[in-house]
């Protein structure tokens, strides 16, 4: 990162903050960092841009998130009991529920494209 | 010769256990990991992640790095993803003119289609015998994990089982998600790239990306909504089912 990245922190620093302290204060059931990126988003919205320090920041936050699930994902090694008492529902949970509301929500997405691209030229 | 052996068993002991090297251990863990998934050919079973989490835990197994201090050290990681995860919200904020302008259909979906990504992963596992405990960790299965870990800390739910339900989903989803939508008639990438980003989130945008750009950007839109919407949707959901 070069040396403007600082603002480009400070600024998520900032909104992280503001969304834990909105969070807390409202107690809201969505997490301080789900708010903040509300917020953020409404910020940037109004500001009408994104500073490039701030670009280069979230795309290096982006391209690294994968880094911070480490720790979570080591512990699955430590739970061997559970998984083996509880595979079924886990896997089909996961392999089995995934595809299907995948293709249902993807149908559902389509055939209201449609007939919302029906609608329109329709009122044209 | 002995004390010899003894004593560097007793350094590293001492240093491994220190909260730079375990930074070290998850950093070079993923870069190797990363390395390998390139030279692989980015298949999608061969995830960084798991790799990575391979790695680690045989370097705790076989080193006398205590899993209680990687837990504790690797805090430093765990403190950095809510900045991380509000980050999102630059690519989120440069799409939002496409949500705009479908607002109707896409909300509709999202809501719909967030709804039955977490309703059928519970209700499966309800119905085959899934504990409380294993039902809540699968709960946050259609958000990124970035906000599905602080969801299932609130719920008491298993945080590795969290973490890994949510990648292996979306990994999974990402793989067979375009096939399945194409047998099933739907054509329009915009349709799958959401569908993607509602249920296979981090991984399915990564493959949506890979396979068109228009996939793509809807499928972080559905991404970056379905991590807003699931935490209003799910208190709700879990006082229904459980």
């Amino acid at each position: 990162m070069s040396s403007g990245a600082l603002s480009g922190i400070v600024t998520l620093l900032f909104f992280t903050v503001l969304g834990d302290l909105l969070s807390d204060v409202l107690s809201l059931p969505v997490p301080g960092s789900v708010m903040g990126l509300i917020l953020l988003v409404i910020y940037l919205q109004l500001s009408g841009g994104v500073s490039e320090s701030l670009d280069k920041v979230s795309q290096f936050c982006i391209r690294y998130l994968a880094v911070l699930f480490i720790p979570g994902c080591v512990g699955i090694f430590f739970l061997s009991d559970l998984l083996l008492q509880q595979w079924l529902p886990i896997t089909l949970a996961m392999l089995v529920a995934t595809p299907v509301s995948l293709v249902l929500t993807a149908v559902l997405l389509q055939w209201l494209l449609k007939r919302f691209a029906g609608g329109e030229n329709h009122h044209g | 010769m002995d004390e010899v052996i003894s004593f560097s068993y007793g350094l590293l002991q001492r240093q491994i256990n220190s909260p730079v090297a375990i930074v070290l251990i998850n950093l070079g863990a993923f870069l190797l990991a990363e390395k390998l998934f390139n030279r692989m050919g980015r298949k999608g079973w061969l995830h960084p992640l798991f790799s990575t989490s391979l790695l680690v835990f045989l370097v705790i197994r076989c080193s006398p790095l205590e899993p209680d201090m990687y837990t504790r050290h690797s805090e430093l990681l765990k403190m950095l993803l809510a900045p991380f995860t509000v980050s999102l919200a630059v690519p989120l904020s440069r799409q939002l003119h496409t949500l705009r302008q479908l607002a109707g259909p896409l909300m509709c979906s999202l809501l719909i289609g967030g709804f039955l990504a977490a309703f059928i992963g519970m209700g499966m596992a309800l119905a085959t015998g899934g504990s409380r405990d294993v039902v809540l960790s699968i709960s946050t299965k259609a958000v990124t994990t970035a906000v599905a870990l602080v969801m299932g800390e609130q719920y008491g739910a298993i945080i590795p089982l969290v973490a890994a339900v949510v990648i292996i989903s979306g990994v999974y989803g990402s793989l067979v998600g375009p096939v399945l939508c194409r047998k099933f008639g739907v054509t329009d990438p915009r349709a799958i790239g959401f569908a993607m980003g509602v249920n296979a989130h981090a991984g399915g945008t990564a493959r949506a990306f890979e396979l068109d750009l228009t996939m793509g950007v809807y499928s972080s839109l559905g991404m970056c909504l379905c991590a807003i919407y699931m935490p209003l949707l799910m208190p709700w959901l879990i006082s229904l089912l459980l």
